[in-house]
């Protein structure tokens, strides 16, 4: 059984007189240990779609199943808190905490660690425990970047999904935080979904799911 | 992580934004505290100087005549009985009427008058028409000593004299009660009451009382003062004299003195429905406000400054958690993305504004103290000097009980204790709890999409 299964997922939205359809019965799975990248147009619903499986917007037409329970029945607050973590572009880090304190609020909600926890998943993904413990301001991009990865992971969840995650980074950052997802699907077994534009990040992946904008659906390439 | 300690890193590591908002919310609290200050001392002075002077409970008609000015028409005193037998009650003021009967004749008449006893009033006063000037016709006036003593002797205007067939030297009779009936609490009734005429006076104004005999269709005047004053008010308890009040009397401006401040509420409760319009009760009379008038006016400052500062604070505060709400939308956003549920993002609201209104309680409640004491010590300094030249109008018996300005500056004492701060942290609560009701609103509305916008 799939860890996330999409089933005949519609979405569409008022757009002047008429309605536009940006997803039209999409039907997908996510498996464990895989890492997919979503790519598209901007605007041909890539967000839309994370939002929905991230759980932070109901699905009204078709169903989103995690291990088998529709996200309505687990219910999306228990599942965002339990079974998802979220990385975002703009890193999305709360300006005036510590990297620490960002990933210790989250390891709060979901009852998953301590201080000594939290340095510990920093340290794995880079980021020492002087650095950890700097107001996130003061770290670079690429700092930002794994704060937010290591929050996401602070619930240890089956699931990372992340938006443009290297939109803001250089070259070189970008391509760590590439490696960082690969580990984390291949070695820790996560199912890490990206949404980008990057090609260099799209051709790293196990699996490029292309959107189309003007049916809404979606094509699936497999590169590993 | 506790939404307390989200709220307090918050609050920390935001020290330019907090620090304005913390002197926002302390200049705010600092006038309510003030205020609050002055106004629990003002109502401790009033409580203790209402417990030493008395409680004189005027029930009166606010009633007013175009053509009279105001008018203080007669309430039965059938119906004031049950009210000045309360429990409360230690003494009654009044002015009244009581109707004669005279057996022989089957006849009756009102005779209305006053309490205040003033000899030099029946020969000197000049003030016509509205004061009647009198001339003693046959007999001799009172004296002073038979006014002291409530001697069984009367001195009653011609027409009352021609209407009861009496001369100097007969004897009226008072009273004759209709049924048996006994005050409460008091000595038994005699049915009749007799007094000597000892002389009989003129008084041609009329403007004078009236004197009606309502159940014969007759009326006449009488300048009744000096037979009201002697006969029946100065000494000589109604009750005691053997007249019937509950039949016969008809009281003018009765003012209740109760022996609690605290029993006027109760006592109006009670009595409010049995006392119809236009007649209500007044809480002080005049002489009581004479020397509360300045604490009074200074709560009455207080009360208002409290209530509009709290109606500002609360709009003010609103207005800056939403403004700052605003610029967060992005935070919430990321908290519920990590799972957070309202609830948490709302006490952490909540623990930011608590942590700010605790600081601000410390140091309102400290300046606010500051700012009561030398606003009104002064003030109440001059006004009670003031207050003090008029002290000469007051009665000889509340002059008697009057506190000293001292005395009284000492009950108005400022002072930081606890009752004053719990008060002002319940008033911060329940400020700062309105002020956070529109931002939660505000927050119940975002979801959890706001973050990708």
């Amino acid at each position: 059984m799939a860890l996330l299964e999409i089933e005949n997922v519609s979405f569409t939205y008022p757009d002047g007189e008429g309605y536009r359809t940006i997803l039209n019965q999409v039907n997908l799975e996510f498996n464990q240990g895989t890492f997919y990248t979503i790519v598209g147009a901007s605007g041909s619903g890539k967000t839309t779609f994370l939002t929905l499986i991230a759980g932070m917007d109901q699905v009204h037409d078709g169903s989103i199943r995690y291990n088998g329970k529709a996200l309505s029945e687990i219910g999306l607050w228990t599942y965002r808190r339990q079974h998802v973590g979220m990385v975002f572009q703009n890193f999305n880090l709360i300006p005036y905490m510590t990297g620490l304190e960002n990933v210790m609020v989250a390891m709060g909600i979901a009852k998953t660690g301590n201080k000594a926890t939290a340095l510990k998943l920093l340290e794995t993904l880079g980021i020492g425990a002087t650095k950890a413990k700097r107001s996130v301001r003061r770290l670079s991009g690429g700092e930002q970047q794994r704060v937010a990865i290591a929050r996401a992971l602070a619930n240890n969840p089956d699931i990372i999904i992340a938006d443009e995650p290297s939109g803001n980074l250089d070259g070189a950052t970008e391509t760590a935080i590439i490696g960082l997802f690969q580990r984390l699907a291949h070695d820790q077994g996560k199912c890490v979904i990206v949404v980008t534009h990057s090609e260099k990040v799209a051709s790293n992946a196990d699996v490029i799911l292309r959107l189309h904008p003007t049916d809404g659906t979606f094509e699936k390439d497999i590169l590993q | 992580m506790s939404a307390f300690h989200r709220a307090w890193l918050s609050i920390l590591r935001k020290p330019v934004k907090n620090g304005i908002l913390l002197l926002v919310v302390v200049l705010l609290t600092t006038l309510m505290a003030s205020a609050l200050a002055i106004k629990i001392a003002g109502d401790r002075t009033l409580l203790d100087l209402q417990r030493r002077i008395g409680v004189n409970v005027e029930i009166a008609p606010e009633r007013f005549d175009v053509m009279m000015g105001s008018v203080s028409p007669y309430i039965s005193y059938a119906r004031l009985e049950p009210i000045i037998n309360d429990e409360h009650v230690v003494s009654l003021d009044y002015s009244f009427g009581f109707h004669f009967y005279e057996e022989q004749t089957q006849s009756s008449f009102l005779l209305m008058g006053t309490q205040s006893p003033d000899l030099g009033y029946f020969s000197t006063s000049t003030y016509a028409p509205f004061t009647p000037i009198t001339n003693l016709i046959s007999g001799r006036m009172l004296t002073q000593s038979e006014i002291e003593n409530g001697d069984p002797v009367i001195l009653l205007d011609e027409s009352s004299a021609a209407i009861l067939n009496v001369a100097v030297g007969d004897t009226v009779r008072m009273g004759g009660s209709y049924e048996n009936w006994k005050a409460p609490g008091l000595d038994p009734f005699s049915a009749y009451f007799e007094l000597t005429v000892i002389g009989i006076y003129q008084n041609g104004n009329p403007l004078s009382d009236i004197v009606e005999l309502p159940a014969l269709g007759l009326q006449g005047f009488s300048s009744n003062k000096l037979v009201d004053t002697q006969a029946i008010a100065w000494r000589m308890n109604m009750r005691k004299v053997g007249l019937n009040p509950a039949i016969q009397g008809i009281v003018r401006n009765p003012i209740i003195v109760l022996d609690d401040f605290e029993g006027v509420n109760a006592l109006r409760e009670r009595y409010a429905k049995t006392l119809q319009t236009p007649y209500k009760f007044n809480f002080l009379s005049e002489q009581v406000l004479a020397v509360l008038g300045p604490i009074g006016t200074l709560r009455q400052i207080a009360n208002a400054v409290l209530s509009f500062t709290i109606a500002i604070s609360i709009a003010v505060f609103t207005l800056i958690i939403l403004l700052f709400l605003k610029e967060r939308r992005k935070e919430i956003g990321i908290y519920f993305a990590i799972g957070h549920q309202r609830r948490s993002i709302i006490a952490q609201i909540w623990a930011e504004v608590a942590i700010i209104g605790a600081f601000a309680i410390g140091l309102a409640g400290l300046a606010g103290q500051w700012a009561a004491t030398v606003f009104s010590n002064e003030l109440i300094r001059l006004q009670l000097i003031m207050a003090q030249s008029q002290k000469d109008t007051l009665p000889a018996h509340v002059l008697a009980k009057l506190p000293t300005p001292a005395e009284i500056a000492e009950l108005y004492a400022i002072r930081l204790d606890v009752s004053y701060l719990l008060l002002l942290a319940l008033i911060m609560v329940v400020t700062l709890s309105l002020a956070t009701v529109l931002p939660i609103i505000n927050i119940l509305r975002q979801s959890p999409k706001d973050i990708l916008q």
